[in-house]
């Protein structure tokens, strides 16, 4: 025959075949694989790690901290004793906050109240509009420092929605409408203005709790125009102190007991807080926490009931890992390495720069496993939040 | 009724002659098979050898309609037994050429267990160089290109 075929080395493989392969590799693996040769390292540009894996840390340093402010670190649970430092994405992390992550994005914020959404892996940013005069009022722009937002984002095609609270209503803005826009019933939070919200993509809708109610409010952004207000969950009438979760229920128990309990909890009691969160299946929780002087967190979890319309407690996340300030579960034997019935905590509120507030809970032996003590120690960071690239949409 | 037999022949000339609903796990060979009913279909850029392997891998993961046939279809669990000693068995070379003719014929399955069984080969090595031995790869970077590397991708500090 004489078929003298020139036998094609590995690095001659072609990128789609590459990235094929490259889909399969770990975090530290993809990198190690890109620095081969030059062919496998054009194939990885514009690749992100697709396997399913455990959470991530992102840690955003605080002023004057760091040699770069523009960087940020990764923490990859599956390299224990590794942080990843990112290149400089041209964000002053240091005078910037993050509001959100979803997947791989950020939903950031900076000093002039700009929103942008960033990927801190591949660097790809999407600048939000900018806040105009009717739709946000210049006098409460002081108090966004404090706000919260909601970041959903499609991976593939880029759509987008982020949903932003002022003191006492929500603005939205998504992919094409280049402009931020207000809900149709203005007054949803209180008189402490705190509204903690999760987006159901599936469902298309958004899920707002009130502190000062204790309830949840839904809204659905099925149609083109302005989300409409749905109602489901509208009882579940709670006042909005967490320690209330851990106080035996006033009407079964005699006043003395729960006066006593009470007493004592309180005397324990350093800080409180309370989020919701989607299971997978759709169901929202509400997730009460509360830190002990003896530096004892206590966790306790409610759904709402479907036929009392009341919150009511569950026991067990069961299959499901609770990511906390993402508000959303996922299933852990689809993740190998996260673990079931356990809580994903990063802090709340203020409590986002102690190195302490960052642990898994496991709520059957209530154990808390924290974090490699390498992760905190390079640099001292202002703020950081679980992230989730593995995350599907 | 008798099965339905198709012939591929290989770069060397090489024919095969092979059960349709074996082969028509290939989606090329699929579409071929009905543009060309009745004609050999050659596969020039296959050699004997990976096309034996090939049918090999298709014949094993067929699935019988009728149930009736000879060719019995596995359970999933031998099935996935069965891949693991498959890939097991071939070396570095020969692995190119089965990813690429997995590509080639559009076998998503065998694509998938070939991709796989390079990238645990991949997180098996301790670092580049080690995938460099292993692979048989040429570190082709200028030192400006290794440093470039370094910035822009993240990396451990």
């Amino acid at each position: 025959m004489g078929v003298s075929k020139m036998k094609l080395s590995w690095s001659e493989l072609c990128p789609d075949l590459l990235r094929c392969v490259y889909e399969r590799l770990s975090f530290t693996d993809l990198i190690r694989a890109k620095s081969v040769c030059s062919s496998w390292h054009s194939a990885s540009r514009g690749f992100l790690p697709k396997r399913n894996q455990n959470p991530w840390l992102v840690l955003f340093p605080s002023n004057g901290s760091h040699d770069s402010n523009g960087t940020c670190l990764f923490f990859v649970p599956e390299d224990k004793d590794k942080v990843y430092k990112t290149r400089d994405l041209g964000v002053d992390f240091a005078r910037s906050r993050c509001l959100a992550t979803y997947g791989s994005w950020l939903l950031m914020m900076d000093n002039l109240w700009n929103l942008n959404v960033l990927n801190p892996l591949t660097g790809e940013r999407i600048d939000l509009p900018a806040l105009t005069e009717p739709v946000v009022p210049e006098r409460f722009r002081p108090m966004l420092k404090s706000s919260l937002a909601c970041l959903w984002i499609d991976k593939k095609t880029k759509d987008y929605l982020v949903v932003w609270t002022m003191e006492h209503f929500l603005v939205f803005t998504k992919r094409g409408i280049n402009t931020w826009r207000g809900f149709s019933s203005k007054y949803v939070g209180g008189t402490t203005g705190y509204v903690q919200m999760v987006y159901d993509h599936k469902a298309q809708k958004l899920y707002a709790y009130r502190l000062c109610y204790g309830d949840i409010k839904i809204w659905c952004f099925c149609g083109d125009d302005e989300p409409q207000e749905v109602f489901e969950a509208e009882s579940a009438c709670l006042t909005g102190f967490s320690y209330r979760d851990f106080l035996p229920d006033r009407w079964r128990t005699n006043g003395f007991d729960f006066e006593k309990e009470a007493g004592l909890f309180t005397a324990e009691y350093v800080n409180g807080w309370i989020n919701i969160a989607l299971t997978v299946s759709g169901q929202v929780l509400k997730v009460s926490t509360v830190v002990q002087r003896s530096k004892r967190w206590l966790f306790r979890i409610h759904k709402i009931s479907h036929v009392t319309k009341k919150w009511k407690e569950i026991e067990s996340l069961g299959e499901e890992a609770l990511i906390l300030d993402m508000g959303i579960t996922v299933v852990a034997k689809d993740i190998p390495g996260i673990k079931r019935n356990s809580i994903y905590f990063s802090g709340v509120g203020d409590g986002r720069a102690d190195p302490d507030n960052f642990f898994v809970f496991d709520l059957a032996t209530q154990n808390i496993q924290r974090l490699p003590q390498c992760v905190f120690s390079p640099i001292h960071f202002s703020d950081a939040r679980w992230f989730f690239p593995g995350l599907r949409n | 009724m008798s099965k339905k037999m198709i012939v591929l022949k290989s770069s060397e000339g090489v024919s095969f002659v092979v059960e349709e609903a074996v082969a028509r796990q290939s989606k090329i060979i699929s579409f071929l098979v009905e543009e060309f009913p009745d004609r050999e279909l050659p596969l020039t850029n296959m050699t004997s050898e990976i096309l034996r392997k090939t049918i090999e891998y298709c014949k094993k993961h067929v699935v019988e309609d009728d149930g009736g046939g000879d060719s019995s279809s596995s359970s999933s669990g031998d099935l996935k037994e069965w891949d693991v000693k498959f890939v097991a068995e071939i070396d570095q070379p020969r692995l190119m050429d089965l990813l690429m003719a997995a590509n080639y014929l559009d076998i998503p399955s065998l694509l998938d267990v070939t991709c796989q069984k390079v990238a645990d080969t991949i997180a098996a090595c301790n670092d580049e160089k080690e995938i460099r031995a292993t692979f048989n790869i040429e570190n082709d970077f200028t030192e400006e290109e290794v440093e470039a590397i370094r910035m822009e991708n993240q990396y451990p500090i």
